[in-house]
């Protein structure tokens, strides 16, 4: 029986401290954290399910090569003589959001050391990056948010996801805390996913009116003209009288926290303006209000920190491709494709995978798990998952955190450095850092920010900070190609063309509103749904209830399409586990969310009309 | 407890009578301190690892006895002929030091459940048989957490089912000897005891009365909500109401020292060689009764609630398993998300007013 | 019980036979000598090594012990289900079992018996026809209704033939819809629809009824119309079973545990259940 291993629980932004064991055999065993500052003992499904994670039959235990096992050598050997074979800067790297900073610093060094590319991104930030590119554009810096905990401190809340304890049980679960000790609380949302029946004030608006009510709410804050009713498609008139409401609340509160959930916000401006009004209550009564955003993913800002993002081009070099056009059913750029740790169909869709994959002359995926994409690569390695390696996330809250290694790889998998080190060797790197400690030296010596942590102090699970004056350098100009539509025009369209929003940091794609959450839920449980007024579904030969493809330009995702009268166009997705909502909204269905869905392979999508 | 014999064991010598236990073959499990600072029971080989002055653990011993997680077998497909299954070897004897009385409690019921309940389970019994329980009675309610004095047959001390028991009275153990495993510990510390007094059980006995008086803990008035549970009088919106506060995470059953439901899964990494493992399951998570054909007969969270508080406070269990199914060790309270551990059910319970609902 | 009562028996699968679209019969022998004996109601755990084990009624008659036989749907969501219809003739997998409490037929002795099955129910009742034609002198009649949704979905189709033209059993079958070709001109309707013309001496008979839950309300109506008594009505329900012997708790329906209690039960025993 090993000791106990401290983890950071890698399933979302929380991050909720767990410890795991290796008793014997495959058997790990989890342990919820009481002395854990965050998660204080408790834990959400999906963290329940954690040693789950690191032993199960889905794992991918050995090279593939289109499919079939192969030996390590012959796997490096058909690696390194496809990348020989393509031209600098054509290659792209796309991660995972779970990725440690280690496992980050160490794809970044292979890409821009070794591959010559600065086409390299993480899928953190579709997740993550609406929101935070909001916060950052209404902040004007990079965004920190206060630790979960900081929530008992505040006597109002300002919730702007009704289903916060679906999205981020554990934020879900503090904002409770906060009201069992006296915090007021309100939801603004459209329409009353679990939290607005526990709340004081509850403002149910429009669908897709987020933006407008939250600018009409900073607006009656400040005193300026407010936005009218119709433009804006507010909701019912009686809203002004609730958002007045909310303004005299939030006027005499001492502390102030907008709670939000990245994972549900696909457009930047909620967060944007929930940035403007926590600014304009901080003028009146500095320190006194805080916006705190939840990321969907454990490590979004380290990765970025790490160099897993493309930057600005200079006189030198090309700017790097973002994610999304990395993707692009049209990309002519990219003819090689490194992806670590994600699972590509749950963005593109089974039939968008395959195109990807005709389309590149070698795509290479690492993964801990056997997924549609390991199978469809010409090269797979199988990587070293959580629990098996140890490594630090970067918290939004600016803080370090160690996970720990509770057990040897499993089979032939391998510490995802370690694999890129035995490429970059053939390909004629010879100090590719491998080692934990080699990857500190260099960090502390490249990343900015990172140059005080000590890895000692990491890994006694000491707190770290980062150094702030650093934290809040930036790489890039800020305000560059961000033309925020005037707000009377915001209801949140779909179809929106919008290819991003200030690439060096976050990336935001406006194509479908819901697109990033969308695809994240249908990873995680396997089928969102889609309203349609019925016209469109006529036209589109689509019959309610039955399952289709969404395609849009980055990809597509199965989904359920039901009708709803009244909307004026377009698609509104929900993630499967809003069924609630779904359910609410028409009268029907079964609800359901089975523990095993979170290590279970994704469902191919499956094109399907009529 | 006529078969109980009771010494006491001066307090400074409690250290050298632990240090003891390493001479037996036996593998002692004790609280300890891990990383983050929570306390654990985990295997110790000396006494400085041990931690008596503690709370209880998050985490119950019970799980050295019902491990989350445990093969059952492991098997070789081969190319001729039936697959080749390998049991697990046979578990080792272990000693549980400073085991609660409440998880004590939650060993009885589990001995009821698994062994006296016909047909015993094989796996649970090889390791029961293995353990010897040295509990650590609590002197006063050890967390704000802890009700196990609402509950029947609970209390400070175990009047029961440990092999060992000691109590700290008046600054030193009252130590209780309860069987022959118990025996066979005592042996070892044969010079450290003398007789114990008349006055020190009284003693102890005052100090329970005194801290019950005194209670301050959550407000869990069982035997009300039994009763309205066994006769079906609760108002479903009740069971809404705690179904909104439940994030189906499964957290309190998985703490919970007294729930038994398992999984059974098969982990393979190849198709010719895997385990076949059992490990606990939640009846609150919505998949719990999920049939082969889709269908899922608790399919709301307030459908499960309601079968959790049936299944653990009803007297249609108790006649089944002699015991109630809730020891009131508070761990669902620490690891509740919605905040709905039992003391809050009981008490939602025992205040709806609906009268048997059809 | 021991620590290896977890550890199934190997079987070698003998004989695939296919039933519809769906469903595929396994006959499953046992490799050791050792007879397998059981009785009809009882079910099996069947363990296909690396997709785990879940619980089939045995189909086969329990006058044969090297063997038994068993009809497995093919579910999107059942793996054991999946993993046993990709099986070849010869290829071993494992059974844990008898277990449950089987229909206490000899109880029924000089009774009329009464057999409901509905679609993937008949297999279910078959080790119990076969069992009563075997002992046919103690029954006084008996007679099966059997309805599956159409002519395809039904399943043991030589033996519902061999029984319909038996002396010793009425048996009468119909389905929800006919098939498009044509070929079915047999009874179309529910299962109820069979209720109507039947001649029963309520007091007088037993009822085994086994189908799918949806059926359940309506036969029982039919039944008590035909002045059968609660206590005279006996089911055999699904639940999702794990282990089979009354631990791992997925199949409690109030306090009974259905792997232990049941899987057969009166509807007066149902009645009294606490949940759902």
């Amino acid at each position: 029986m090993s000791k106990l291993v401290p983890e950071v629980c890698p399933f979302c932004g929380a991050g909720c401290g767990i410890y795991l064991q290796h008793q014997s055999q495959d058997m790990i065993t989890l342990l919820p954290s009481r002395a854990d500052p965050i998660s204080e003992g408790r834990l959400c499904i999906r963290g329940w399910h954690l040693a789950a994670l690191v032993r199960n039959s889905q794992r991918l235990c050995s090279p593939l090569i289109n499919g079939t096992a192969v030996p390590w050598a012959e796997a490096v050997a058909a690696a390194t003589d496809s990348l020989r074979e393509l031209p600098a800067n054509r290659v792209a790297i796309l991660a995972a959001g779970h990725l440690t900073n280690e496992e980050a610093f160490a794809a970044s060094y292979l890409g821009r050391q070794v591959l010559g590319t600065g086409h390299l991104d993480n899928f953190g930030r579709m997740v993550d990056g609406p929101t935070i590119c909001g916060l950052q554009y209404s902040l004007q810096q990079p965004y920190t948010r206060p630790p979960l905990n900081d929530l008992i401190n505040c006597d109002l809340i300002v919730c702007l996801n009704s289903n916060l304890r679906e999205l981020n049980p554990q934020a879900g679960a503090w904002v409770k805390k906060a009201q069992k000790a006296g915090s007021k609380l309100i939801v603004i949302d459209e329409a009353d996913d679990g939290l607005g029946a526990d709340a004081d004030v509850y403002i149910q608006h429009a669908v897709r009116a987020r933006a407008s009510v939250l600018e009409q709410l900073s607006r009656i804050l400040a005193g300026e003209p407010e936005l009218s009713l119709e433009l804006a498609h507010l909701g019912p008139a009686s809203i002004t009288e609730a958002l007045y409401q909310a303004a005299d609340m939030i006027n005499s509160a001492a502390r102030v926290a907008i709670v939000l959930s990245a994972r549900a916000c696909s457009i930047p401006q909620p967060a944007m303006i929930a940035g403007k009004i926590a600014q304009q209550i901080n003028t009146t009564a500095p320190g006194s209000a805080q916006v705190i955003a939840i990321g969907g993913t454990p490590n979004c800002i380290g990765l970025i920190h790490m160099g897993l993002a493309p930057r600005d081009g200079n006189d030198q070099s090309p700017p790097g491709l973002a994610v999304g056009e990395i993707l692009a059913h049209d990309q002519q750029d990219i003819d090689g494709l490194i992806v670590i740790g994600e699972e590509l169909s749950a963005w593109l869709g089974e039939a968008g995978l395959k195109a990807l994959a005709r389309r590149l002359q070698c795509l290479i995926v690492l993964d801990s798990l056997h997924t549609p994409t390991t199978e469809i690569a010409d090269i797979a390695f199988p990587m070293a998952g959580f629990g098996e390696k140890e490594g630090s996330f970067t918290s939004l809250d600016g803080t370090l955190r160690w996970s720990g290694q509770v057990v040897e790889p499993v089979a032939e998998c391998r510490y995802l450095p370690q694999i890129f080190a035995e490429i970059a060797g053939e390909l004629g790197h010879q100090d590719f850092p491998v080692e934990i400690d080699t990857i500190w030296e260099q960090i502390n010596q490249q990343i900015p920010g990172y140059g005080d942590i000590e890895l000692a102090d990491l890994r006694a699970n000491r707190p770290v900070r980062l150094d702030e004056t650093t934290l809040t350098q930036r790489t890039g100009p800020m305000d560059q190609d961000i033309e925020l539509p005037s707000i009377e025009t915001t209801a949140e369209r779909p179809y929106t063309l919008r290819s991003r929003y200030d690439a060096n940091w976050w990336i935001y794609d406006g194509r479908v509103p819901a697109i990033p959450a969308l695809y994240r839920e249908v990873r995680d449980l396997e089928a969102g749904y889609a309203l349609m007024n019925p016209e469109d579904m006529e036209k589109e030969r689509v019959r309610p209830g039955r399952s289709a493809v969404l395609q849009t330009a980055t990809g597509g995702a199965r989904l359920l399409i039901y009708p709803l009268a009244g909307i004026p166009e377009g698609i509104i997705i929900l993630p499967a586990h809003q069924l609630k909502f779904l359910q609410r909204l028409l009268g029907f269905g079964e609800y359901d969310k089975e523990c095993s869905a979170i290590y279970r392979a994704p469902v191919a999508a499956a094109v399907k009309r009529g | 407890m006529a078969d109980i014999r009771q010494y006491i064991l001066p307090k400074e010598k409690l250290q050298q009578a632990i240090q003891r236990l390493f001479q037996l073959p036996d593998e002692v499990v004790a609280p300890t301190t891990a990383p983050r600072g929570d306390i654990y029971f985990q295997p110790v080989n000396s006494g400085a690892e041990v931690e008596l002055d503690f709370g209880n653990s998050l985490v119950s011993p019970v799980q050295c006895i019902v491990p989350s997680e445990e093969v059952i077998f492991e098997y070789h497909q081969r190319e001729q002929g039936p697959p080749e299954i390998v049991a697990p070897p046979p578990p080792a004897p272990q000693i549980i030091l400073g085991i609660r009385p409440c998880d004590v409690a939650a060993i009885q019921n589990l001995d009821n459940f698994f062994i006296e309940r016909e047909p015993a389970d094989g796996l649970y019994e090889a390791r029961r048989q293995q353990t010897t329980l040295i509990a650590l009675a609590c002197p006063e309610p050890v967390a704000d957490t802890c009700f196990c004095t609402c509950c029947e047959g609970g209390g400070l001390y175990a009047r029961e089912g440990f092999d060992v028991q000691l109590s700290l009275v008046e600054g030193q153990y009252l130590v209780e000897v309860a069987t022959e495993k118990g025996q066979r510990i005592c042996q070892l510390w044969d010079d450290l005891l003398s007789p114990a007094t008349q006055e020190i059980v009284e003693a102890r006995d005052a100090q329970e009365k005194k801290a019950i008086y005194a209670r301050t803990g959550p407000d869990a008035n069982l035997a009300a909500a039994i009763r309205r549970i066994t006769a079906d009088a609760v108002n479903p919106e009740i069971w809404e109401a705690v179904g909104h506060d439940c994030y189906s995470c499964g957290g309190c059953s998985y703490l919970c020292p007294v729930c038994t439901c398992y999984d059974v899964v098969d982990i393979n990494y190849d198709e010719d060689h895997g385990v076949r493992v059992r490990r606990t399951d939640s009846c609150r998570l919505g998949g719990f009764t999920r049939e082969a054909s889709g269908h899922i007969p608790r399919n709301t969270a307030a459908s499960r609630a309601r079968w959790y508080a049936y299944h653990k406070l009803s007297h249609d269990y108790y006649k089944q398993q002699a015991r109630y199914g809730c020891v009131g060790c508070g761990r669902c309270i620490i690891t509740c998300l919605g905040d709905i551990g039992m003391p809050t059910v009981c008490k939602l319970v025992r205040q709806s007013e609906a009268e048997k609902v059809s | 019980m021991q620590r290896e009562d977890y550890i199934p028996r190997p079987v070698v699968i003998d004989n695939i036979r296919p039933e519809t679209l769906t469903e595929k019969s396994f006959t499953l022998r046992f490799t050791d000598d050792e007879p397998f004996t059981f009785r009809p109601g009882q079910f099996v755990e069947v363990s296909v090594l690396g997709a785990g084990e879940a619980p089939f009624c045995i189909a086969s008659s329990p006058a044969q012990t090297d063997a038994i036989e068993i009809t497995v749907r093919k579910y999107a969501e059942g793996m054991v289900g999946s993993a046993l219809h990709e099986r070849q003739v010869g290829d071993y997998v494992g059974v844990r079992g008898p277990l449950g409490n089987p229909f206490p037929l000899e109880e029924f002795e000089g009774r009329d018996i009464l057999i409901v099955a509905g679609g993937i129910g008949l297999p279910a009742v078959r080790a119990c026809i076969l069992y009563i034609l075997d002992h046919r002198d103690n029954y006084r009649n008996v007679t099966l209704l059997y309805g599956a949704r159409t002519p395809a979905d039904r399943v043991y189709e030589d033996d519902l033939g061999i029984w319909e033209g038996s002396p010793d059993i009425v048996c009468q079958q119909t389905v929800d819809i006919a098939d498009e070709a044509g070929t079915w001109d047999g009874h179309v309707g529910l299962i109820t629809t069979l209720f109507e013309p039947l001649q029963i001496d309520g007091p007088q008979t037993t009822a085994i009824i086994v189908g799918p839950a949806v059926m359940y309300p309506f036969v029982v109506a039919e039944c008590q119309n035909k002045g059968i008594t609660d206590e005279n009505m006996y089911f055999s329900l699904e639940r999702h079973m794990k282990c089979g012997v009354g631990k791992c708790g997925h199949c409690t329906i109030g306090n009974k545990y259905v792997c232990l209690d049941g899987p057969v039960f009166t509807y007066a025993q149902m009645r009294q259940m606490h949940d759902e």
